[in-house]
């Protein structure tokens, strides 16, 4: 292993999924609760699979609820899972086995300790997002894709507030994923009462500031450097797709 | 070996004219699809006792002629080798009637004006794959009902099972959860469990009239496709 794949693998060894997978089984506290908040991160993803089963909008609430607390007090299940290497995967396969539980061993679930899920827009996020795709599994890769995407988005705007540059990130964001049309930079560049070559060189920067946080909020869910590329590859297929 | 070399219609196909074991399997297939043939016997306009007659022949000259000894084994779905032949030997019973006919004898005269007005809406071969799904379906609701019933879980099931072809509103939850003293969520969880074990028993229904992984993923869109456009 070279100095420099070492270093990158270094990186990796403290992401949130690492972590959890390095205490799995071993029963501590912090763990379960680090298991529970990555979860949480990407129930719409759950969501939008239960959605694509075809149950009604509260009904999958409920079921994403009871999924999501159930999965840390099962935890330990990692262990005989073949892929603990990327949590969407580990994610799936939870869910798969947890739904495909025998209906005969019915028990009451309790509904008093539910997780709070902020669930206002989960529906309206998969209406737009995932309601057409062929399956369950295609809609629980797309949701988890545009979950990485919407951290990334959310933590950029935050940054954007605490520098006091959030009217300039408001302006630009809608030009992060295609470029202004002709006369545009000119328009914001008089909104903000700013110059249209420092909009040009903002709206880079913003777009270089992306690319880093959506690897970060991807590399916080895989343990490794192959892992992450493997990750990053699949999910920007899912994103775009070829025509 | 794969899953499909035991299937029933693989038996059949495997064992062709002469083992027994193929006959039983041949019946057991033929009796589990008579709706669907009588459905499309009616729908080509015999009148309902003629369509026994002709459907009570044609098992018999399918099991006991050894008609399946020409299924090709590359390319088999019962369900469209049934139909081929179904609409082959409907065609000799017509031309044996119109021999009859013209030596006197009068069998089917009547048939054509005797075609179900309900019936016209829709093709014979329509007909043919609603009721075969439908077969499909209740054949694995069957087994279901029977797994609940050896679990003692037959309140449950009969408590959910409108909930397993269409998707209920929260409204009708709550009035199931009420009824059989459940939380929501609970009830939620287990009419998915109850749906994936339904889907699986069908395709075990499904995989019983094919013989490769191939035919079985064609039948199972053929399926999703006249259940979902009902």
């Amino acid at each position: 292993m070279t100095n420099n794949s070492q270093a990158s693998q270094r990186v990796f060894e403290t992401t949130r999924w690492s972590m959890i997978t390095q205490v799995i089984g071993v029963g501590r506290g912090d763990s379960v609760q680090a298991l529970d908040e990555l979860a949480l991160r990407y129930c719409y993803a759950v969501y939008a699979y239960v959605r694509r089963c075809g149950h009604a909008p509260v009904i999958a609430l409920d079921i994403t609820r009871t999924f999501m607390r159930h999965l840390p007090r099962h935890f330990q299940d990692v262990e005989h899972t073949a892929d603990k290497k990327r949590f969407r995967r580990f994610l799936l396969i939870r869910l798969n086995d947890w739904l495909a539980d025998d209906w005969r061993e019915t028990r009451e679930e309790a509904e008093d300790a539910l997780p709070a899920i902020d669930d206002a827009q989960l529906e309206a996020r998969y209406l737009r997002d995932c309601k057409h795709f062929e399956s369950p599994e295609h809609a629980f890769q797309r949701a988890f894709a545009l979950e990485v995407l919407a951290r990334a988005f959310s933590r950029l705007r935050a940054e954007a507030q605490q520098t006091g540059h959030i009217d300039m990130y408001d302006a630009l964001a809608p030009f992060l994923a295609h470029d202004p049309a002709p006369g545009q930079y000119d328009e914001i560049a008089r909104e903000l009462r700013s110059r249209p070559l420092a909009l040009v060189v903002a709206l880079k920067r913003l777009r270089q500031r992306l690319r880093e946080l959506s690897s970060d909020e991807l590399a916080d869910t895989v343990s490794s450097a192959d892992e992450f590329a493997m990750e990053q590859s699949t999910l920007l297929a899912i994103l775009h797709p070829a025509p | 070996m794969s899953r499909f070399d035991t299937t029933r219609w693989s038996v059949v196909l495997n064992a062709r004219a002469d083992a027994p074991q193929a006959h039983a399997a041949l019946e057991t297939l033929c009796r589990s699809y008579r709706p669907a043939v009588l459905a499309y016997v009616r729908g080509r306009g015999y009148p309902t006792d003629v369509a026994d007659d002709l459907v009570q022949t044609f098992f018999l000259r399918f099991i006991e002629k050894d008609w399946h000894a020409g299924a090709d084994p590359e390319r088999g779905r019962f369900r469209a080798y049934l139909l081929t032949m179904l609409k082959r030997h409907l065609g000799a019973c017509a031309n044996e009637s119109h021999a009859l006919k013209r030596g006197g004898g009068v069998q089917f005269e009547s048939i054509e004006n005797e075609r179900d007005a309900g019936a016209a809406e829709e093709t014979p071969e329509r007909t043919f794959e609603r009721v075969w799904a439908i077969t499909v379906l209740g054949r694995a609701l069957s087994r279901l009902r029977a797994e609940a019933d050896a679990a003692g879980k037959r309140g449950l099931f009969d408590a959910l099972r409108e909930f397993l072809v269409e998707s209920p509103d929260e409204a009708d939850y709550m009035r199931a959860a009420a009824k059989l003293g459940l939380r929501r969520n609970t009830l939620a969880v287990a009419v998915h469990r109850l749906r994936h074990r339904l889907r699986e028993l069908v395709h075990a229904e499904l995989a019983e009239t094919t013989s490769a992984q191939s035919e079985f993923d064609a039948e199972l869109r053929d399926l999703s496709h006249v259940l979902g456009s009902e």
